[in-house]
């Protein structure tokens, strides 16, 4: 068979295909088959390599549900899209976190230091002062004490477990990901 | 070799063979066919996969005055070739223990 009758029957056979995919299959044939002949082989020895019309159409009806559920689906581009954005966020989140819980820890602190400060000044300048008094200051540096503690477990609480919680939420989005890629390959 | 699995290792191949430079269909058929048995009409399906998942992109060009279809692969077809790197070293594994 030479060229011209294996495109045309070809082109009758793929009348499935919308005119666009038939023509990009013809082009592609008709490329092949001029470039076997300018690497020196026979035009109709070449075709016959190609494999019989039949099974080069059922491959290709085969094939086409497969490149449509492709289309349909998410590019790599936009699943990179999607994966940066996502981490994006993730990290605008993590710092407004840290700004909030650096914030709040060191309000903490410094009240709590300010009041267990003022309260040891007071005892250490008038040491003869009524019992109770004295007990108030005492009970005032507890409760400063606390609140730098409570300042402190913030920070640890929020840099270990945060971070973490993030990194393992990112990479849960990206095996999600992964996965729609797998299901069709 | 089993087709579904001949078709995974095939687009891979022909992934390789696009790695270090772009090339047209005729001259992909002749190098993938160095290494597997595959024929020009095996081909056509695979490059169409491959293009339609982003790994590979074309371009035309003109050759003796007629269009010739040159293919690229793209950054995410790296990746795909760096992926399957892992897998066939699995592969080998299994093969060795199978072949063995």
């Amino acid at each position: 068979m030479n060229k011209t009758d294996f495109l045309r029957k070809l082109r009758i056979e793929l009348d499935f295909l919308t005119k666009e995919e038939r023509e990009d299959v013809i082009k592609y044939y008709d490329e092949m088959i001029q470039d076997a002949v300018e690497g020196g082989q026979t035009e109709e020895a070449f075709i016959e390599t190609l494999g019989s019309i039949d099974t080069i159409v059922d491959t290709i009806r085969k094939d086409s549900g497969f490149v449509k559920k492709v289309r349909n689906k998410l590019s790599p581009e936009a699943k990179e899209a999607i994966s940066v954005t996502a981490k994006v966020i993730g990290y605008i989140l993590f710092v407004l976190g840290a700004i909030i819980v650096i914030g709040m820890g060191c309000s903490f602190a410094a009240s709590g230091t300010m009041m267990a400060v003022l309260a040891i000044t007071d005892i250490v300048t008038n040491p003869a002062q009524a019992a109770m008094v004295l007990l108030m200051r005492a009970g005032q540096i507890v409760l400063g004490a606390g609140l730098i503690i409570v300042a402190i477990s913030f920070f640890i609480l929020f840099f270990k477990y945060a971070k973490k919680g993030l990194e393992k939420l990112l990479d849960k989005l990206q095996e999600v990901l992964n996965k729609e890629d797998s299901k069709h390959v | 070799m089993e087709s579904q699995l001949k078709r995974g290792f095939l687009e891979v191949v022909v992934l390789a063979s696009l790695k270090y430079q772009d090339s047209y269909g005729y001259m992909i058929a002749q190098e993938v066919a160095n290494v597997v048995d595959i024929s020009e009409s095996t081909l056509y399906p695979i490059l169409r996969r491959l293009e339609s998942q982003g790994f590979v992109t074309t371009y035309e060009t003109t050759h003796n005055s007629r269009i010739r279809r040159n293919y690229q692969i793209t950054k995410a077809g790296l990746k795909k070739l760096e992926d399957s790197d892992t897998d066939f070293r699995e592969m080998k594994k299994i093969f060795d223990y199978i072949l063995r």
